[in-house]
């Protein structure tokens, strides 16, 4: 990693900065742990290299994991109850489709 | 007739097979062997991971103040801070004073 990772626009916490560079990690190695994963299930390939692959994934460091990364609150940093639809947690979602904020979002009657 | 009647040899059906995914252009795997093509046929998903959170905005407050001068942008959130700063310490909540460092050190 040469370039440096832009800090985003939201609200800003140490989990949204830890979380952000995870991505930006994650999305780089993606590629290459695509393809030791395929040389690990691939049964045509001979068994040492499969082993080999297998244990470089496991190796490669934890920020490269897809499996790390946690959509969280883009206005709180809350990690929990966060609507991926709206980026934000259950209670900023709350507040701000109350203020009108949220167009086409309205209270749920039928 | 005859040929209705008796199938078709298995090696016979694979040549069948075989040429069939050649003008279909599918892959050829008769006897199911894993070869991963499943990990390789998974979408890329690294752009929207990236794109998950906003850029950060090159344009700041500070900007806009220096462009233009005869205006007052109020930077509500900051003010908000202050106030409630200000009401605190009125309050006597304010931040405690710093002990100054007489150098006389602990006995241990």
């Amino acid at each position: 990693m040469v370039a440096k990772i832009p800090t985003p626009g939201c609200f800003i916490n140490t989990m949204i900065m830890r979380d952000n560079f995870k991505r930006y990690m994650a999305a780089e190695a993606e590629a290459e742990r695509r393809a030791l994963k395929y040389i690990a299930y691939n049964m045509t390939v001979p068994v040492r290299a499969r082993i080999q692959a297998q244990l470089k994934l496991a190796t490669m460091p934890n920020y490269t994991r897809m499996n790390q990364i946690k959509n969280r609150c883009v206005v709180s940093g809350k990690g929990r109850a966060v609507l991926s639809e709206f980026k934000m947690s259950r209670h900023q979602f709350r507040l701000a489709a109350q203020n009108g904020e949220l167009p086409g979002v309205k209270r749920a009657t039928w | 007739m005859s040929t209705l009647v008796t199938r078709p040899s298995a090696q016979r059906l694979r040549q069948l097979w075989k040429t069939s995914c050649e003008i279909f252009q599918t892959a050829y795997n008769p006897d199911s062997i894993r070869t991963g093509n499943k990990v390789l046929r998974q979408k890329l998903k690294g752009p929207a991971v990236i794109s998950y959170y906003p850029v950060e905005s090159p344009v700041k407050l500070r900007h806009i103040r220096a462009a233009f001068p005869m205006f007052k942008f109020p930077n509500t959130e900051d003010e908000h801070r202050v106030m409630m700063n200000e009401l605190r310490k009125r309050r006597g909540k304010g931040p405690p004073k710093k002990k100054e460092d007489t150098g006389k050190r602990r006995r241990r």
